[in-house]
């Protein structure tokens, strides 16, 4: 029955380009009635660990940097029906499940490996109260198992694609701030141009980001300098300094901007003065001119302050990515959107930054979805609500037949 | 001590030597043979739905090696039952099973009664409070059952770290029992049972003959007295044991392990007094006696631990009529 009906939801989504709402809720109870093949990989991924790092070696104690989960997705991809699977240069796993057509572009599904809220210890998926429990689930093992389920579900419930599926994990992104380069990195080693990109994220189900905030991430980083007349003593005191003139700055309502100072460390006793302080920063805007005015601002600061107080800072940008907007009308938003409300969801549209402007400012169209409802995001009882999944794999694998069949080629 | 080194060689495997699924799958369906996990349970509702789903995604719906899950339960208090159902296990109530004859509580008369519903021509024991449950606890042991000449029966062994609460995991230390208690009974009397490197593991397989005409005690001493009358009935070339890796479990208390330790010796002694390995005059007494100290002084906590034991399900006359092609041994 489920695989007649994406049939139809394909072939009637070719013709006239509508999404065929009664087919996807079918293939939303279809998914239901096999929950535990898409529980069983949310758990046998969430329970891998997910320290940052890639799979380039099979000799786990080798490289400091090795991701079992890495490995473990590509093995899976493997076992779950992909057609050939293996890594990119830098580590990440990549599965392709062949389409019949395989001059055309093919579609790219990506999601990251690792889980920003990533324990000591061993991590126990818990399924009670109608959710599944476990720490990083949300974000974002709970994405990758869905981007990791679709072969095994396009098979069983779906219609053959007519072009190829490129299924990609990004492993070692979520270590620091300045990680999020790999994801250019990934984006430019790609072999073949897709012609969209869907990015999958554990929550929320519902989230719809097509473009993305001009961002600045920058680390402030205050050094005493030692033995020089008046200089200052205490960098708790820099840092503040400069966190008051920060708040000072004009930030414009439109287009919508801001700053945010995400993160103070400095002193290590309660009776000395701190040598070192360090503050993470993020200004964001969906202008580029406003993001690189309220920059100037800040930086302005930081010499101000370095002048007058005789201390060493530096500014150090970890991320710096421009506004990119695929735009309402594109036919990829049009289609992820049609696919939502005909799963009744509304969709959340909202500027998302990191992997999504590096695909838009490489010319591939991209949007980011959710696929559960969940709460305590980063934290120890991080869960998502079981009956979200299925509307979420349903939404996924609607999408990606439909831009396969015709949403994806104008 | 040459055959120690034999069997351990020989009968010791690592769960990943089982991983090819579609082999076993192949082996089973060659032998047309079919597979029935069982989990006895009582207040299992935390981990029941996450074992169930994992073995049913993985063995059965992807891989068809198992064909049926079935629980046991000893009358949970809470949603064990409800929710073992609702992810598509079968589920029966222990009391409810063979109701003719009066009904005992424990995990042996939940295994042995298990025998009755049960359709399997093997049979898979895994208990229900496992947090890291994977695939390999089943597949693990069904291997050398499916690939390996001559075994009839399997048992897990572990890195058994201990469940301290919801964070922490101690990540040593687990039986205690075993190397305090078993494993010196062993060594005094079946040196090659000692090879066990867990005797009394939980998790355990085997074909539906090995179970069926044993008897169960239906308590602490289950698994001592399989192994034993295994031991005796097929010899040590028909059993296996496989390392499952890491088996993440709740802990429990001394004095827990105080009334275990009871129930397993009394079992043994009895064991051997009936196989004429040797005599015991005195009788026992069947009162495990503890103390606990409460409010500045010591509380004498007495603990009464029959030895009841379910005869081999086989001799029973609804089973023989169930599963008419078994029949009691003469």
């Amino acid at each position: 029955m489920a695989n007649d009906t994406l049939r139809r939801f394909s072939a009637l989504n070719d013709t006239d380009r509508t999404i065929d709402a009664q087919g996807l809720r079918q293939l939303e109870a279809a998914l239901k009635a096999d929950k535990e093949l898409l529980m069983g990989n949310i758990i046998l991924l969430g329970e891998v660990p997910s320290y940052a790092g890639t799979w380039m070696s099979d000799d786990e104690t080798a490289d400091p940097s090795y991701s079992v989960r890495a490995r473990f997705f590509a093995e899976r991809l493997a076992e779950l029906g992909a057609d050939e699977c293996g890594t990119d240069r830098l580590g990440n796993p990549i599965g392709l499940v062949k389409g019949s057509e395989p001059a055309r572009a093919p579609i790219l599904v990506v999601a990251e490996l690792d889980s920003l809220y990533a324990p000591n210890g061993d991590i126990h998926y818990e399924l009670r109260d109608g959710n599944i429990y476990g720490p990083g689930i949300l974000d974002n093992a709970l994405g990758a198992a869905a981007a990791l389920s679709l072969p095994d579900m396009l098979k069983r419930h779906g219609a053959p694609l007519r072009g190829d599926l490129i299924i990609a994990g990004l492993a070692n992104t979520m270590r620091d701030a300045k990680n999020i380069a790999l994801i250019e990195r990934f984006v430019d080693g790609l072999e073949r141009k897709p012609c969209a990109a869907v990015i999958v994220k554990g929550g929320e189900l519902g989230r719809l980001n097509y473009f993305s905030d001009a961002v600045i991430r920058a680390d402030l980083v205050c050094e005493r300098r030692e033995d020089e007349r008046g200089a200052a003593e205490d960098m708790v005191v820099t840092a503040t300094e400069l966190v008051d003139r920060f708040l000072g700055i004009r930030i414009p309502k439109r287009p919508k901007s801001s700053l945010t100072v995400g993160m103070i460390k400095a002193g290590r006793k309660y009776g000395d003065p701190a040598a070192h302080a360090r503050i993470g920063l993020e200004i964001r805007s969906l202008s580029n001119d406003v993001l690189a005015e309220l920059s100037r601002q800040v930086k302005d600061i930081v010499d101000l302050v370095r002048y007058e107080q005789r201390v060493d800072l530096v500014y150090d940008v970890a991320v710096e990515l421009g506004a990119q907007n695929l735009g309402w009308e594109h036919p990829l938003v049009r289609t992820a959107v049609g696919v939502m409300r005909a799963l009744e969801l509304e969709p959340d549209v909202y500027p998302s930054v990191s992997e999504l402007f590096y695909f838009l400012d490489r010319g591939i169209p991209a949007v980011t979805v959710g696929v559960a409802r969940g709460q305590d995001y980063h934290q120890e009882t991080a869960h998502a609500s079981i009956d979200s999944l299925f509307t979420g794999m349903a939404q996924l694998m609607g999408l990606v037949t439909a831009l396969d069949t015709g949403g994806c080629h104008g | 001590m040459a055959k120690t080194v034999d069997w351990l060689k020989e009968r010791t495997f690592h769960h990943s030597a089982f991983s090819d699924l579609a082999a076993l799958v192949r082996a089973k369906e060659e032998r047309g043979l079919r597979i029935s996990l069982c989990f006895p349970t009582l207040n299992e509702a935390a981990t029941i739905a996450k074992e169930i789903v994992v073995m049913r995604s993985e063995l059965q719906l992807r891989y068809p090696l198992i064909d049926e899950i079935v629980v046991i339960d000893s009358g949970s208090a809470d949603a064990t039952r409800e929710v073992a159902a609702e992810y598509g296990a079968k589920v029966y109530l222990a009391d409810e099973i063979l109701p003719e004859i009066p009904a005992y509580k424990g995990k042996g008369e939940n295994l042995w009664k298990a025998l009755y519903v049960l359709e399997g021509d093997i049979i898979l024991y895994i208990d229900a409070d496992i947090k890291n449950i994977h695939p390999r606890f089943a597949y693990g042991l069904l291997g050398p059952l499916l690939l390996t000449e001559g075994v009839r029966f399997s048992k897990a062994f572990y890195d058994r770290p201990i469940a301290l609460d919801q964070k922490n995991i101690k990540p040593t230390g687990g039986g205690r029992v075993t190397e305090l208690v078993t494993r010196p009974l062993f060594s005094l009397f079946y040196p090659e049972l000692s090879q066990f490197i867990q005797p009394l593991s939980g998790e355990y397989a085997g074909f539906r003959d090995c179970f069926d005409s044993i008897s169960f005690p239906i308590g602490y001493g289950i698994e001592t007295s399989m192994l034993l009358d295994l031991y005796e009935r097929y010899g040590m070339d028909a059993m296996a044991q496989v390392d499952l890796d890491k088996r993440v479990h709740r802990n429990q208390s001394t004095l827990a392990l105080g009334r275990m330790s009871f129930g397993i010796m009394q079992t043994f002694l009895a064991k051997l007094k009936a196989s004429g390995a040797a005599t015991l005059d005195a009788e026992l007494y069947d009162t495990m006696i503890q103390y606990e100290l409460e409010a500045g002084g010591y509380r004498r906590r007495e603990s009464r631990i029959h030895i009841v034991e379910r005869p081999p399900i086989v001799s029973v006359p609804a089973y023989l009529e169930k599963f008419p092609g078994r029949k009691p041994d003469a």
